[in-house]
């Protein structure tokens, strides 16, 4: 959670993630989470790694549009705060399919199998 | 000729052998147990049977190669555990050794048995069922699968190589 140096309260947040600007939504009732924002994308656009979200007031705002319409780049203008999410990515499925595994065990110890009954044959 | 004990392990290990394959059946191939469990016990049943067979044959065949095999090394150390004691005569030692080597050989042969026609009931098992049946239903993929599997283990056995 956070306080404000003067004390301000209620004012309204914007968030600039991965290159996308948005309002932070601002809710009344939810008297522990009063600003929620979220974003989301298809899994390939979001590749595992720590996500810096940079969050800006009113100004800060202001700002930021004036850099990005005259092409400065964001980065000039200074943040309020950053929040950094660490995103772990998401499982694409097994390394080795299971019944390549078990065909694997089951050739290996018929493989064992046939090799001591040959020794038994040879006799 | 199976004696009591070999044959309550051979029945044993092929009852167990023959249900552990509808574990598989269950969780890969969804078939519920209840609806199903008419179908699991006819199926086990005849491959119980059908598996202690293959277990009793190929233990017959392998006893007499394990015996041929082992008798140089059974003959030493009955000597050796005799020593010099004179009291032992040729022929009892003779018959301790045929005694010795006849019980080695019967518990070798029934372990090996037992391990070399599980190998190929389970290659087989997997073979068919995930590979030659995978589109069928899987209640007739459980029962020719099983069954086959099964028959041929039996048949190999009644082989005079084996």
């Amino acid at each position: 959670s956070l306080t404000c140096k003067n004390a301000a309260k209620n004012i309204n947040l914007y968030a600039d993630i991965n290159g996308k600007t948005m309002q932070v939504t601002k809710s009344e009732d939810n008297s522990k989470y009063q600003y929620q924002v979220s974003f989301s994308d298809e899994n390939k656009n979001l590749p595992s790694g720590r996500y810096d979200l940079k969050f800006y007031d009113e100004d800060g705002y202001t700002n930021l549009r004036k850099a990005q319409r005259s092409g400065e780049g964001a980065s000039s203008v200074a943040s309020l705060f950053t929040i950094t999410v660490s995103h772990p990515g998401v499982w694409k499925g097994p390394m080795v399919q299971t019944e390549f595994v078990a065909a694997t065990v089951a050739i290996l110890v018929w493989y064992l199998a046939y090799t001591a009954r040959s020794k038994l044959q040879s006799s | 000729r199976v004696h009591g004990k070999s044959s309550a392990l051979f029945y044993g290990n092929a009852a167990i052998v023959s249900a552990i394959p509808i574990w598989i059946f269950w969780r890969v191939h969804e078939m519920d147990l209840k609806e199903n469990a008419p179908l699991f016990a006819v199926c086990t049943l005849l491959v119980t049977f059908l598996v202690a067979f293959a277990y009793k044959n190929s233990k017959f065949i392998f006893k007499h190669k394990i015996a041929a095999k082992r008798d140089a090394a059974i003959n030493y150390e009955i000597t050796k555990k005799i020593g010099d004691d004179k009291r032992v005569t040729k022929k009892e030692k003779e018959e301790r050794v045929l005694w010795k080597k006849n019980e080695v050989a019967d518990y070798e042969a029934t372990t090996f048995s037992i391990f070399y026609n599980n190998a190929i009931f389970l290659l087989a098992l997997l073979f068919i069922s995930f590979m030659v049946l995978s589109n069928l239903s899987p209640m007739l993929n459980y029962s020719i699968s099983m069954l086959s599997a099964a028959g041929l283990i039996a048949l190999l056995s009644t082989g005079t190589k084996c």
